[in-house]
């Protein structure tokens, strides 16, 4: 059998802050097996991006454990789980972070360029990917010249670029306004009947509704974990070629 | 652009996979380009000023025909440009490999707020 996708078990993850000690999570177990669309939701401060750093190793947890694919992340030295979040880690940012100086597809090239992807292999998928998100026409476009809704696409594309196992996403509609959240929200569907495993940390109501599974969190722990019986409304019809 | 003011792009580069090598190795090449640009162009603007000057000075009476006030040699423009490329490569090194070691999920918290 194969593991899950993820596996967290006891994560705590402790704060100084102006001499106290904040409790950002106090002994969170989940898992996620592959395929599933999973929404983290709760209000501020109640620890869920907390959760996604440590999920996605750019945060080392207090206590606990987290394993991608069956590999604890505390077993991996810097090196490693640099590797490991670039080749099975996709992660999606609210305020996008593309770089500026870059064209929307040199952004999208960028983590296949670290990961050793030929000029020309990384180009032809940089723009599958691209179209993949509705945005081939804006490749030649730097990220300076987009909207915040095109930026959040490539911001997509870019963290498909390798392939990854799961793709974590950290209040990708904050920063959109409510149309273009809605389009945000319906690739993020068309990723899920596609195949990719997504977490999504939100306040957005909808993007939870949408999702297959909804983890509630209150005060550093997981409140609620529900599987909603219906995957919410139906995705968009698939692509011919999914470049996932 | 300072390295300090790009902390935010530097964690995010971490964040998706960038390792702290390839990070060092962008600053250093974006501070050389930088700094091989401005010693091509002072180069340019100071001979040209030398030149203004020169034929300012060497107009006054009683000076010989061939007299010159500023003599560009080739080994002070190497000297200048060399120390200036180097300053330039040590003034981005140390802070690119600074912010490189940045804690990712605290630079990206501090970003956000």
């Amino acid at each position: 059998m194969n593991p899950p996708v993820l596996s967290a078990r006891g994560l705590t993850k402790d704060y100084p802050m102006n001499g106290e000690v904040v409790h950002a999570l106090r002994g969170v177990s989940l898992e996620v097996g592959a395929g599933e669309y999973v929404a983290v939701a709760g209000p501020s401060g109640s620890g869920k991006s907390t959760l996604l750093q440590l999920i996605g190793g750019i945060d080392s947890p207090s206590a606990g454990v987290v394993e991608i694919m069956g590999t604890p992340l505390d077993s991996l030295s810097d090196g490693e789980l640099t590797k490991l979040r670039l080749t099975r880690l996709g992660f999606i940012f609210q305020r996008f972070h593309l770089l500026p100086v870059l064209t929307a597809r040199e952004n999208v090239e960028l983590p296949m360029a670290e990961a050793g992807v030929g000029r020309r292999d990384r180009q032809e998928r940089a723009q599958e990917l691209l179209g993949y998100v509705g945005l081939a026409h804006r490749a030649g476009h730097r990220a300076t010249q987009l909207s915040g809704g095109e930026m959040q696409r490539v911001a997509i594309a870019r963290a498909l670029a390798n392939r990854p196992a799961l793709l974590l996403a950290d209040e990708p509609t904050g920063e959109l306004d409510a149309a273009t959240g809605d389009e945000i929200l319906a690739l993020f569907q068309r990723l899920n009947a596609d195949g990719t495993t997504l977490i999504v940390v939100t306040h957005d109501d909808r993007l939870a509704a949408h999702a297959g599974r909804v983890i509630h969190m209150l005060d550093g722990r997981i409140q609620s974990d529900n599987r909603l019986p219906s995957p919410g409304p139906p995705p968009l019809p698939r692509r011919p070629a999914a470049p996932l | 652009m300072e390295v300090n003011e790009r902390l935010g792009e530097i964690a995010t580069l971490r964040a998706i996979g960038i390792s702290r090598r390839t990070i060092v190795q962008q600053v250093v090449v974006e501070g050389t380009v930088l700094t091989l640009i401005g010693t091509g162009l002072g180069i340019i603007l100071g001979l040209g000023t030398a030149r203004y000057l020169d034929s300012i000075l060497t107009s006054f009476p009683g000076l010989p025909a061939a007299f010159s006030f500023f003599v560009p040699r080739r080994e002070s423009l190497t000297l200048a440009g060399g120390v200036l490329l180097i300053t330039g490569l040590l003034a981005g090194l140390y802070p690119a490999w600074l912010a490189s070691r940045a804690p990712i999920a605290a630079t990206l918290r501090a970003e956000a707020t």
